[in-house]
């Protein structure tokens, strides 16, 4: 009898930027020259995040070159899509080309798969509620499909000066702390240990809640995205990653790292995230 | 400092702004250095960006060819297309 193996996502690795801003922004390309060894040319602030974000999950390792790299972003290039605007716009000449190549909503994906001499596929997944869940799903239906054996998946934002003008973009409160952040995983189709078992969509609360009766709530810790804050849905013990942390689009992207980092051997997040109008994402982090 | 000089020198902290070189001082970059496919790891989209700046800032526009080649060789010839461009328009 042969036994069939299915691929699964298991974690390889995790790394994080995060950084509250609210005046002068923070000078990233000493970050990035430290992070990477080397300057990087022609990049704003977004595609540095990127590329902090994912130096830091990677910690020196070597990823297989045929990782696939799943990207996502709340707000995207603000920086450079408002150079590229102004250029054109206010001041009446065509947009500079370097500052026009970054406009591409894959240009991080690139420079991440560029840095790390990755050749598999790369793509940037946007999708105003549930960003992170939908470049999450893709890689696990890739790994898990044996399409890819290795794949990073990351998100980034920044701010915009003026912040109090960002704040109001992002519908903020006046004096909510806004931050710039990029969150990144490693997984890998082989491994043991801690996983991203599942990552999956609900039409309804009913849908979602007909799944979550399957979990031990003994053993599973909720997770929950922005504005779910009072919602326990049928686990009573909550996992907090937002408190204290500053607003960004993709917040939801920090949750699997937060809790990897905090959680014991065996334990399960399962998180929520809904889009405000009657649906549901979620997806599982086992430790 | 004579305009030429101020000139040469202006133009190499355009290139460094420009081509994100802000590692390099602009005084390193020699007068006759080659500027595109030389040490100083320009490529042809830096090229494409000097030559969208020199007409935002001195109102001189390079034409892609040979124009651009032979315009864009080093900083003196920059200069030289410059002054060239301008005094065929005065």
């Amino acid at each position: 009898m042969t036994e069939a193996r299915i691929a699964g996502a298991y974690i390889k690795g995790w790394g994080d930027y995060v950084c509250e801003e609210g005046g002068e922004l923070t000078d990233l390309k000493p970050i990035l020259k430290a992070t990477l060894g080397q300057p990087v040319r022609r990049i704003g602030r977004f595609i540095s995040l990127a590329l902090i974000g994912a130096a830091r999950c990677l910690e020196g390792k070597t990823p297989p070159p045929d990782t696939a790299v799943y990207f996502t972003t709340g707000s995207g290039d603000f920086e450079v899509t408002v150079e590229v605007m102004e250029h054109l716009f206010r001041d009446g000449f065509p947009p500079k080309p370097l500052s026009f190549i970054n406009t591409v909503s894959n240009a991080a994906c690139f420079y991440v798969a560029k840095s790390f001499g990755l050749t598999g596929r790369s793509t940037c997944i946007g999708s105003r509620a549930f960003g992170f869940e939908t470049a999450l799903q893709l890689a696990l239906l890739d790994l898990k499909m044996g399409t890819i054996r290795s794949a990073l998946i990351g998100s980034a934002d920044i701010v915009l000066q003026p912040v109090a003008i960002h704040r109001q973009r992002l519908a903020q409160a006046p004096d909510a702390p806004l931050g710039e952040a990029a969150h990144w995983l490693w997984l890998t189709a082989d491994g043991e240990g801690g996983a991203l078992p599942d990552c999956r969509f609900f039409a309804s609360r009913e849908d979602l809640m007909a799944w979550m009766g399957g979990f031990d709530p003994d053993s599973t810790v909720l997770g929950l995205g922005e504005g779910l804050d009072d919602d326990r849905f049928s686990l009573s013990r909550t996992f907090d990653y937002r408190t204290g942390r500053p607003y960004y689009d993709s917040r939801t992207a920090a949750a699997p790292s937060a809790f990897l980092t905090q959680a014991g051997s065996g334990e399960t997040m399962l998180h929520v995230s809904t889009d405000g109008a009657g649906r549901y994402a979620a997806f599982t982090v086992r430790r | 400092m004579s305009d030429r000089a101020q000139m040469l020198a202006d133009l190499k902290a355009m290139i460094v702004r420009e081509c994100d070189k802000e590692e390099m001082d602009p005084s390193e970059i020699g007068d006759d250095e080659r500027l595109i496919g030389g040490g100083l790891d320009l490529d042809s989209l830096d090229a494409l960006q000097i030559s969208m700046a020199v007409k935002e800032n001195y109102g001189v526009r390079i034409e892609g060819g040979p124009d651009a080649r032979k315009a864009l060789a080093s900083i003196n010839a920059l200069a030289d297309f410059i002054e060239a461009e301008r005094g065929r328009s005065a």
